[in-house]
């Protein structure tokens, strides 16, 4: 009992790592900032970073030979410039204004999981490698690697933080536009790649050449569930992305009395040509998880020779209700009143998603009421 | 055995020693990179010195064997030095999720407790990283490796050599080079224009009236003097334009007018009790920065010319402790009463 305490306390010591312990309270704070606003949205985004964590965890532990192609120096560089320039891309995007805006940012995301990988892979992941896991020559290529990323990381970092900073309203504003948009992915690209990074581009040979036994280990198990949870990783957002376009579109809709609000059928025009009117919710829901949803909200008014628009059936009404990586283009709002007193509106809609954005769906909520106040067609 | 010891003859000898002295550095440096106390009254240079003179200390103490040339060094100090750069990179990522941590928990502490406007984002000037957040970003960039090497290394023998005196003693001439910088720096610094941050986005309604806030500032010395920050609301009905927000700026009577309040309604001195203080909208001196100096008497006047055009200026008045570069400060809006931007900050 006395005995299995030092353990105990070592073994506890070996988990809580600086790098443990630094991406425990990142995950804690985007999850707060995603999940806490309280959407489904919100949970979603959520639910799918935990993903990307455990595949990135679970990757991380399969030790698999580079193989000729990654083992190679001139590809580990060609990796490691792709990421350089992945990162200059990132820092130079600023925040999204729209979601169509952050279609780039998304995209540059998702080419930073696939180098990631192949940079793991060329390196065998040794720079973060447990101490016992690596031998002395490893060790000090690996110590090597990490001061040369530490000069080019205080450099980067805090050069830039010190110029941008100093310098005018325009590179404040540049700062602050870049930390809102992709500037803090790739400062925790640098954070925590950095020195794979420096040790793929320097390194002559192959980076680890001699992998001990031990961590090949249950490779291959582990190998395939890394697979099928990496293959899940970039196929859920781009199956989410085409469900804008086949899964069927959810509809609800329903009136009411404007002087009521209980739900309820159109009010015929009373006797002698008074008016009458209506209120009318439709809601027309694309996609799932990759969402957008649009809305009308709107009350029409008869008086037995004429249907007219009181609001809501105006250009300013198209607009999207909500978005999930998804844009919303309106390609059509019309009111029109036929000659026999119809009122009829249209708002067409053009449907895609922010990663797919050349692919798109239309939606059309039409609305049209006679005279009489009846409803031919809603929505 | 070179004659690079990584021993500290003195005070620093001993590894307790250090990891006091590294203590109160990571303290001042969380000091820094917080958000309370939310003004430090243009004190932060005092801090800074502070920091920079336990820095040299430290780095005296590891015979500044973070800095030193690779090939002075002898096997086990080169081994010393790169475990301390690794592990100082690591412990960089900690510091810049704790540094995170200590800002949304003392941002929320001073917007709760002083309505501070700088935490969680709600500055409405875009005033960058603060000074002294940016001495705190820097401070843990240059100073972790040695902070490591400071942490781990045992204590030395009396018999282990010192470093050369000399250059020990030219060390400690940083702390008044970094005085005289910063000194020259409130004495000629140019001022810079502060634009809106793009977190600003209020927007309020008058009745009678188009409406629109307005948000700009000066720095005074980039990040390491002050900052004076305009934060106005302003309304124009196409007689007048007039500020909205702040009762102790009149209203005209045109807006009075629009604003349809019933006849016989005590409407107060200028319209006071229409236009109650929204400090969300209009508030003088709100957006003021003043860590590395002071800015006092600042003062917002409003005046509407009988065309109908708003001017407002706020004053300030800008200075480093003891008096050093005083300077005052003037922020100027002026619109017409279509809403039209004549002169801005």
């Amino acid at each position: 009992m006395l005995a299995s305490r030092p353990i105990r306390r070592h073994k506890v010591r070996s988990l809580l790592t600086p790098t443990r312990i630094t991406a425990a309270i990142l995950f804690v704070l985007i999850c707060f900032g995603v999940v806490l606003p309280g959407s489904t949205t919100g949970w979603l985004i959520g639910a799918y970073f935990t993903l990307v964590l455990v595949t990135a965890l679970v990757v991380r532990g399969v030790r698999q030979e580079p193989g000729n192609w990654l083992g190679r120096r001139a590809v580990r560089r060609c990796v490691v410039v792709l990421l350089a320039a992945i990162c200059v891309a990132l820092v130079a995007t600023p925040a999204p204004s729209s979601p169509s805006d952050s279609s780039g940012i998304f995209i540059l995301f998702l080419l930073l999981i696939v180098f990631n990988i192949a940079l793991g892979r060329a390196t065998q992941r040794l720079a973060t490698a447990p101490d016992a896991y690596v031998d002395e020559r490893q060790e000090a290529q690996r110590n090597r690697a990490h001061l040369i990323s530490y000069v080019i990381l205080a450099l980067v970092v805090g050069g830039t933080a010190l110029v941008a900073d100093t310098a005018s309203a325009q590179t404040r504003s540049w700062l602050e536009a870049s930390l809102g948009g992709g500037g803090w992915i790739a400062f925790l690209e640098l954070l925590f790649v950095l020195p794979a990074m420096v040790m793929a581009f320097l390194e002559p040979g192959a980076v680890a050449d001699e992998v001990d036994a031990a961590r090949l280990r249950g490779a291959g198990r582990r190998g395939r569930l890394a697979g099928v949870l990496l293959a899940l990783t970039l196929a859920v957002p781009v199956v989410l992305s085409l469900g804008v376009l086949v899964i069927p579109l959810r509809t609800s809709s329903y009136t009411t009395n404007p002087n009521s609000d209980t739900p309820g059928p159109p009010i015929p025009a009373s006797a002698g040509g008074s008016m009458s009117c209506r209120e009318f919710y439709a809601q027309i829901s694309v996609g799932a998880g990759v969402t957008a949803v649009i809305n009308l909200h709107a009350e029409a008014c008869w008086d037995g020779t004429k249907a007219s628009e009181t609001y809501g059936m105006n250009a300013s009404d198209c607009l999207p209700g909500g978005t999930v990586l998804a844009v919303v283009t309106p390609t059509q709002c019309q009111r029109t009143t036929s000659a026999d007193g119809t009122l009829s509106f249209a708002y067409r809609s053009q449907v895609s998603s922010v990663l797919l954005p050349f692919l798109n769906r239309d939606v059309t909520l039409r609305l049209v009421m006679d005279r009489n106040g009846r409803v031919e067609q809603f929505p | 055995m070179n004659n690079r010891s990584t021993s500290t003859a003195g005070l620093l000898a001993s590894r307790r020693a250090r990891r006091v002295v590294i203590g109160v550095v990571v303290a001042l440096t969380a000091l820094l990179g917080s958000l309370v106390p939310s003004s430090l009254h243009g004190f932060a240079i005092l801090v800074v010195l502070l920091l920079a003179g336990l820095d040299i200390a430290l780095i005296r103490s590891t015979d500044a064997l973070a800095f030193a040339y690779r090939r002075t060094l002898d096997e086990r100090e080169r081994a010393l030095r790169d475990v301390a750069y690794r592990r100082g990179f690591r412990l960089l990522g900690l510091a810049f999720a704790v540094e995170v941590l200590i800002l949304i928990v003392t941002g929320i502490l001073s917007y709760y407790v002083n309505g501070n406007a700088h935490g969680l984002g709600t500055a409405v000037v875009d005033t960058g990283i603060t000074g002294r957040a940016l001495v705190g970003m820097l401070e843990a960039l240059l100073m972790l490796p040695t902070v490591v090497i400071a942490w781990v290394d045992p204590d030395q023998g009396a018999d282990e050599t010192p470093a050369t005196p000399r250059r020990q003693w030219l060390a400690w001439l940083t702390l008044p080079a970094v005085a005289v910088v910063w000194l020259v720096l409130v004495a000629i610094g140019p001022e810079q224009a502060a634009a809106a941050s793009r977190n600003h986005s209020s927007s309020f309604s008058v009745q009678g009236a188009t409406c629109a806030p307005f948000a700009a500032g000066r720095i005074v010395d980039a990040e390491f003097g002050a900052t004076v920050g305009m934060r106005v609301g302003v309304c124009w009905n196409g007689h007048d334009a007039f500020v909205f927000g702040d009762p102790t700026i009149p209203l005209p009577p045109s807006a009075i007018a629009g604003m349809g309040v019933p006849a016989g309604l005590d409407i107060g001195p200028g319209g006071s009790n229409v236009n109650p203080s929204q400090s969300d909208i209009t508030a003088c001196g709100a957006d003021n920065l003043d860590d590395f100096a002071t800015v006092s008497a600042t003062d917002c006047t409003g005046v509407i010319d009988s065309g109908g055009i708003l001017h407002y200026s706020v004053h300030a008045h800008v200075s480093a402790p003891l008096g050093i570069g005083q300077r005052n400060v003037t922020l100027t809006l002026v619109i017409d009463r279509n809403g039209h931007v004549l002169e801005r900050p």
